[in-house]
């Protein structure tokens, strides 16, 4: 543990993010604040993931370096190897709020993390106003949703936590379009920025929190979200995004750090036979995975199952290998 | 104060931008100066700011010690796994611990490759899914009133990809390569879907089965109908992925198939071998095309097309014209960019003949049965001669791993990044790489090992620096502990002394690479364990083994042979007697490589070819032995790399055992090592080396030949010493080192000659030389006189048989008839395998002949291929023998050639006792007896039928045309060494420049040529084995202005590679022109005064004249942009190149 880590990595929740000192000059965003408060009730889905999760050292280090320099993290590793769960631990440690999950396919592009707008439900909307009342129609950001992106933009004293997953599995022009964003730590709404009034107009965030107030159109970050893009390696990612990314590469927990691990999810054992049962668990999984990948969960599903007293090694069916063999099955073929 | 931080970086390797160096220095005052290491060595994957910011603000070039360049670590070896390994109880050996060693990708260049598909990202209207458009409903509401939304088609992908992977057995290895590529399309986002189908060819029937699919279940599958892959909107792109060498590529099955398919859809073969292997698939027998689209997304039947030049038929060829790309970003784009339908792209493609079409007959060339086997050292040549240079180096590289896929791929990607994957493919279509066992269809051929083929290890080592086979270890140590834990990664094994586990490792497998103490301490468990025994007491380990091997030795595996199991004997060797012994050596290495260099210096750049070589020996000497000081590399892994560079040297390595004797396999290497200098060295001269330098490379031939003789056992050692003494003269050889364990051999030792004897031999040889030389001839550009052309005692086969491919089956008996009584045969079939230079391979099986057989029938006298054969043999002044096998007449075109000659007639009758009386006439012949007195013993030789008034004629007529055809005839002396002097010599001689064309000598013709080839002497350079490319620019040649802004110095490699290519197909293309020429304008010339007239005659003539500048400006201008080489004037470059 070093002095000037703000995330310590001890699964214990902090005011620490207040210590980060102010960015450098050139990750410096001139957002206004709108919301100054740490999120102190953790969500669901953050304590389940990421407080049990145990970064390592180079881990720790490297989310440090990356919330001190206002940059993104992209993480590379297996699948299983806890590359998401490292930024639920960060929200939950630093209580940052719910994560922004954006998760990535072949077809998404920069417009779906920003924001959505339901034009024909607007359309359709005012028309019926119009009918009805010949009034104003209804208010245009009713009909704007702000995406993962969009919201982790939206600006705040601290930043939020905004996790792309599989950046790999983007198209060729997407990790570009990002960069750009992430330089800039601002985007546009046209549909609102054409509306000449300075009037904020409510727009719903992606996290289904409160409407926010934006003015003109115009989202400019102040604290720059923590952003965590993952990889699972299966392309090559273009030389611009690597260069202004800070890169970890989570390697597969050793035999002793599966333990550890082991530990933090079902506690300390009292007896003898149970710790016994682990470590033979344990040392099956190190085996099995010098021949094929296997995800830690599946090391934890058959540590759930022996706790509960079932026998892995055998079986109902004629299956000679047991249980054990279709709970450890390799991920890829 | 910056910008020495910046410096230290640099020197530290990193590179970093504006921006990272800010990042730095931002963070650095937040970082505490000194952090308790997380593990025990620095994870150099860290970004550099990392690195640096641990160590706070005090950077010095001390810190930089700790980051592990060239760590000595010790660690635990790696080998690759054997598939089976679960099952073998394994006696010998010890054994392993399973490992995850990061890969390499199959498919290198994947963000390049992604990069050149973007012209099909084109968006075309959706016919089901709707977008609103504002613009439109804004119109209406106010035109109409009415507040409805109008909606346009959204845009969607336009295409969707099926990919067609052929599975026949040699595609196992592009295996992981088709996995990739269809990842690589799944995510490009370009297409709408991505399908992945299979077809597998029945070996006995040929015939194609489709299969949806690609995973090991398709064997099982049902048939698919080729029609369920047609999209009647025209939107489906096809792409066949194969090295188009099952039989269904021969016997025209894919030729349907793929006219099924382009009728009405996109369809193009991605071809896994590279450009220059094509030519040994079933695509040789195709028509190459050139195609161009009218449209995006024009069916393959409507494809505008250009036939190659020469050919002469006015109707195309029947098939289905079919784009072929291989997957290289340059061929990817230009057909992404055509099928996009940009205007103006041409791309490659051929015509492929149809099962009805004429080509049924054509089989696979049997690639399995070579009756003589080559020489190690011929197919390692062959290899050289027809490999790209990367390939070439490659393969050196391979030579020091174990052969698994994986690690070759990871070896190529350590060694060769800017390698692609078609460089591994030459390799492997080199013959030189066999699979350990029989490829079987169901085992995973990632597991599969490999091996060179017998004793073609060695001699790949012996042509790779000793240093870069101790690299290839260092490399792919260093990136295994940079990249552990990477996805992409292999089952490997790391050699466990410490356990007897259910695995093993066989004595005989070599080790690839090692993982460092620090991340087996990293991985835990077992693993760390093993490190701390590693650590412990196994300082060098290496050093327990008694026994160096050499590398050019007998053990195939040197790395191994020099690294064997850790632990095994304890280290003995006082680690610093040995360290003292070390310095010593390296004293007197540096002392001797000064005095060497002394002595060099006195010769001013003529010194002997044995001094340079021992002053390159002793660098690297030094080199090794620092190293080995350093600890970088063990003692016996020094001793093993210093004896073959030593040879030379009187030097006894005496840190090892007593001296052995050089032995006659390492003075052949040594031979062969020297004449390729000697033979680059000519090269340079393109064309004009010095007498003396071409005796030198005669008398190394000859050597060669008779110690390969003597390593046959043909002569004595001591006779071979005799005979060598005279010939080595010139090289300053020490054949006192050759003792090739003279005493066993129980002759008396032949008395040496005396000096004066040796002078007078070395003058007659000389005399003897100059005389049989043909005579100079006159100058080309300047006064220099030709080339002088080597004559050589025929050392190819006996008879060379050119023949028509309708006639193969009975020239196959004959073959082997031929064979069978002891007479060696030449024709294409048998004797070109391995090359893809077929044509140039002709050319010399043709020159180096005694006979030249030509078996005519109506089919053969047809032939173009077979009237350029006769053309050469005639040239070449072989004894030609015409054999007729069916009746035919002598076309005009050969009877200039047959004239006057007895043939041979079989009439259809391969009867035994025709090929008995053909094989005592061809006995005869070899021996010296004319035909014309066998024509009285043999009843099958006839008189000639061809009148000798045609022969007095064509020769003693002084028409036009005969003298014309005499001077064609003179100045063809092709000289082989140069290839590059000859397409510039062969395209002065050919347009006659020099004679009656004086409207097309102007100068701008001239200083095209001088730049070609000024190109290829450049070109020459970056081949030269592991030179970098050095550019040379001439210094009175005027530079282009991207040259003075310095960007010549950044041309980015990639370019370059894109230019280079362009260049070499620039002149492969000039090639085709030529031969087209030399044809034309011996027809012209047969055709007398009357093909003078000939107007087609002479456009066709023309426009290939044409062509062929217009080839040769476009590589004038790729050289400057290659080089930025502005050529102003014609003398300036010839002048460069005279000298």
């Amino acid at each position: 543990m070093s002095n000037w880590w703000v995330f310590q990595g001890n699964r214990q929740p902090h005011d620490g993010i207040g210590k980060l000192p102010l960015p450098p000059r050139w990750r410096h965003f001139k957002g206004t604040s709108q919301r100054e408060a740490l999120f102190e009730e953790p969500d669901e889905q953050v304590i389940q993931r990421g407080a049990i999760f145990q970064p390592g050292q180079k881990e720790i280090e490297l989310v440090n370096a990356a919330l001190y320099l206002r940059r993104p993290l992209l993480i590379t590793g297996k699948p299983g190897t806890g590359k998401s769960s490292l930024a639920y631990a960060v929200a939950y440690e630093l209580k940052l709020g719910p994560v922004l999950l954006w998760p990535i396919t072949s077809r998404s592009i920069l417009q779906d993390g920003l924001y959505k707008y339901d034009a024909i439900g607007r359309l359709q909307e005012a028309n019926l106003h119009h009918a009805t009342n010949n009034g104003a129609g209804p208010d245009i950001g009713k009909f704007i949703q702000l995406g993962p992106l969009g919201t982790a933009l939206l600006p705040s004293k601290y930043p939020r936590v905004l996790l792309i997953d599989e950046i790999d599995k983007s198209d060729i022009d997407l990790p570009n379009d990002l960069l750009n964003t992430f330089e800039d730590g601002q985007f546009e709404i046209p549909e609102l920025a054409r509306i000449a009034s300075d009037e904020p107009i409510n727009v719903r965030p992606h996290d289904g929190s409160d409407p926010v107030a934006i003015t003109r159109g115009r989202v400019i970050c102040q604290a720059f979200p923590f952003v965590v893009l993952t990889s699972n390696g299966e392309k090559e990612l273009p030389a611009p995004l690597l260069r202004r990314c800070l890169r970890l590469d989570i390697s597969v927990p050793s035999a002793e750090k599966l333990a550890e691990i082991v530990e933090s999810h079902f506690g300390e054992t009292d007896t003898e036979a149970t710790l016994n049962a682990r470590q033979k668990l344990v040392k099956a999984f190190v085996n099995r995975r010098e021949r094929g990948d296997l995800a830690t969960d599946q090391l934890l599903n058959a540590i759930y199952l022996s706790g509960l007293g079932i026998d892995l090694n055998s079986s109902a069916t004629d299956n000679k290998d047991g249980l054990i063999e279709a709970i450890l099955r390799h991920l890829t073929t | 104060m910056i910008a020495r931080f910046i410096e230290i970086l640099r020197q530290a390797g990193l590179d970093p931008t504006a921006q990272e160096v800010a990042d730095i220095l931002w963070l650095a005052p937040y970082l505490e100066p000194a952090i308790p290491e997380p593990s025990s060595e620095p994870d150099p994957k860290i970004k550099p700011d990392e690195d640096e910011a641990k160590t706070g603000g005090k950077l010095g070039p001390d810190e930089f010690d700790e980051i592990p360049l060239d760590e000595p670590s010790p660690g635990g070896d790696l080998h690759a796994a054997h598939p089976d390994d679960d099952d073998k109880a394994s006696e010998e050996g010890i054994g392993g611990l399973p490992f995850r060693s990061p890969g390499a990708s199959a498919l290198p260049g994947g963000l390049a490759l992604g990069r050149s598909l973007r012209p099909l990202m084109r968006r075309i209207p959706s016919k089901t899914r709707f977008i609103l458009d504002e613009e439109a409903t804004v119109r209406r509401i106010a035109d109409e009133g009415a507040w409805l939304p109008v909606l346009s088609p959204q845009p969607a992908r336009w295409l969707e990809v099926a990919l067609v992977i052929d599975k026949w057995p040699s595609m196992v290895i592009w295996q992981q390569t088709v996995t990739e590529l269809l990842r690589l399309l799944e995510q490009q986002g370009a297409f709408r879907n991505v399908q992945s189908w299979s077809f597998l060819t029945d070996p006995q029937s040929g015939q194609v089965h489709l299969r949806v699919g690609l995973g090991p279940d398709i064997l099982s599958g049902k048939d698919r109908h080729p029609h369920e892959l047609i999209d009647p909107g025209g939107r489906r792109l096809i792409l066949v992925v194969s090295d188009c060498l099952s039989p269904a590529w021969y016997n025209g099955q894919m030729a349907d198939l793929l006219a099924t398919w382009g009728q009405k859809g996109l369809v193009a073969i991605a071809q896994m071998l590279p450009e220059r292997l094509w030519q040994r698939t079933a695509l040789d027998h195709a028509v190459p095309v050139q195609l161009r689209s009218r449209a995006a997304g024009t069916p393959n039947a409507r494809l505008h097309l250009e036939l190659p030049w020469e050919w002469f038929d006015d109707k195309p060829p029947p098939g289905m014209p079919v784009p072929v790309v291989s997957l290289e970003p340059r061929f990817l784009t230009v057909w992404a960019q055509s099928i996009a339908g940009l205007k103006g792209v041409w791309i490659p493609g051929v015509m492929l003949p149809p099962a009805n079409g004429a080509a049924k007959s054509l089989t696979a060339v049997d690639e399995d049965t070579p009756d003589k086997p080559l020489s190690v050292e011929e197919q390692v040549k062959l290899f050289r001669a027809t490999a790209s240079p990367l390939a070439w180096r490659l393969a050196g590289y391979l030579a020091a791993a174990p052969l698994t896929l994986p690690v070759m791929r990871l070896v190529q990607r350590v060694m060769l990044p800017e390698a692609r994957q078609v460089h591994l493919a030459e390799v492997f279509l080199s013959r030189l790489i066999k699979p350990e066992v029989d490829l079987d269809p169901a085992a995973d051929p990632e597991t599969l090992h490999y091996n060179f083929v017998e004793g073609v290890r060695d001699y790949l080592l012996s042509t790779v620096l000793i240093s870069e086979t101790v690299t290839v270890l260092n490399e792919v140590t260093k990136f295994v502990s940079e990249h552990t834990g990477q996805p992409l990664d292999f089952h490997a094994l790391i050699a466990d002394p410490t356990t007897v586990g259910p695995l093993k490792i066989n004595d005989h497998d070599s080790t690839f690479g090692r993982v460092t103490t620090g991340v087996l301490r990293r991985l835990g468990g077992d693993y760390a364990r093993l490190a701390t025994h590693l650590e412990q007491g196994n300082d060098i380990p290496s050093q327990a083994v008694e026994q160096p091997v050499p590398p050019v030795g007998k053990t195939p595996e040197p790395i191994e042979g020099s690294r064997p199991t850790p632990g095994k004997t304890s280290n003995k060797r006082d680690d610093l007697s040995s360290r003292e012994e070390l310095a010593e050596l390296l004293l007197r290495l540096h002392r001797n490589l000064m005095t060497l260099q002394e002595r060099e210096a006195k010769y001013g750049g003529q010194a002997p070819l044995e001094l340079i070589n021992q002053i390159e020996d002793h660098k690297q000497a030094i080199n090794l032995t620092e190293q080995a000081l350093n600890g970088q590399i063990t003692l016996v892994e020094l001793k093993a790399a210093l004896r073959p560079l030593l040879i030379s040297a009187e030097f006894n390595i005496d840190v090892s055992e007593p001296e052995k004797p050089l032995t006659l396999r390492d003075f052949l290497i040594r031979l062969h090592k020297n004449l390729m200098i000697l033979q680059e060295r000519e090269a340079k001269y393109g064309g004009q080396a010095p007498l003396e330098l071409i005796n030198q490379i005669h008398d190394y031939q000859q050597a060669i030949n008779l110690t390969e003789q003597a390593l046959n056992g043909q002569i004595t050692v001591v006779e071979l010493k005799a005979a060598l003494r005279p010939l080595l003269i010139s090289a300053n050889f020490d054949l006192d080192l050759l003792q090739i364990s003279a005493s066993s051999v129980n002759q008396p030792e032949i008395d040496s000659p005396t000096k004066d004897e040796l002078i007078e031999e070395f003058a007659q040889s000389q005399k003897a030389r100059v005389e049989t030389s043909e005579p100079a001839q006159e100058a080309r550009f300047g006064e220099q006189p030709t080339p002088v052309e080597v004559t050589e005692t025929p050392q190819g086969q006996d008879i060379f048989i050119s023949y028509s491919r309708r006639d193969l089956e009975f020239v196959h008996q004959l073959y082997s008839e031929l064979a069978s009584r002891g007479i060696s045969v030449w024709f294409d079939q048998e004797n070109i395998q391995v090359a893809d230079h077929w044509r140039a391979l002709i050319v010399e099986g043709i020159r180096e002949c005694k006979i030249f057989m030509v078996i005519l029938s109506p089919d053969a006298v047809a032939s173009v291929n077979v009237r350029k054969e006769v053309d050469l043999a005639q040239r070449y002044q072989r004894q030609i023998v015409p054999l007729i096998w069916r009746a035919t007449e002598i076309p005009v075109a050969m009877e200039y050639q047959l004239a006057g000659i007895q043939w041979i007639d079989f009439a259809e009758t391969a009867s035994q006792e025709n090929f008995s009386q053909l094989a005592e006439v061809l006995s005869g012949l070899i021996g010296g007896t004319t035909l014309e007195e066998l024509a009285n013993k043999n009843e099958i030789v006839k008189a000639s039928t061809i009148d000798a008034e045609i022969l007095e004629i064509e020769t003693s007529a002084q028409t036009e045309s005969g003298r014309r055809l005499g001077n064609l005839r003179k100045r063809q002396t092709i000289n082989p060494m140069a290839v590059g002097g000859s397409v510039i010599s062969s395209v002065v001689t050919t347009l006659g420049l020099d004679t009656d064309d004086q409207d097309f000598v102007n100068s701008e013709l001239k200083w095209l040529f001088s730049a070609a080839s000024n190109f290829i002497q450049i070109r020459r350079g970056a081949i030269g084995r592991t030179q970098p490319v050095k550019v040379e620019i001439p210094p009175d040649a005027e530079r282009s202005p991207q040259a003075d802004n310095a960007l010549l110095d950044s041309v980015n490699d990639f370019d370059l590679q894109l230019w280079e290519g362009q260049i070499e197909s620039a002149f492969r293309r000039v090639h085709t022109y030529l031969r087209n020429l030399d044809i034309l304008l011996d027809q012209e010339a047969m055709k007398g005064d009357a093909g003078k007239g000939d107007v087609y005659l002479a456009n066709q003539i023309k426009s290939a004249r044409l062509e062929i500048v217009k080839i040769l400006r476009e590589v004038a201008l790729l050289m400057n942009q290659a080089y930025g080489i502005l050529v102003t004037s014609p003398e300036q470059l010839i002048q460069l190149l005279e000298e």
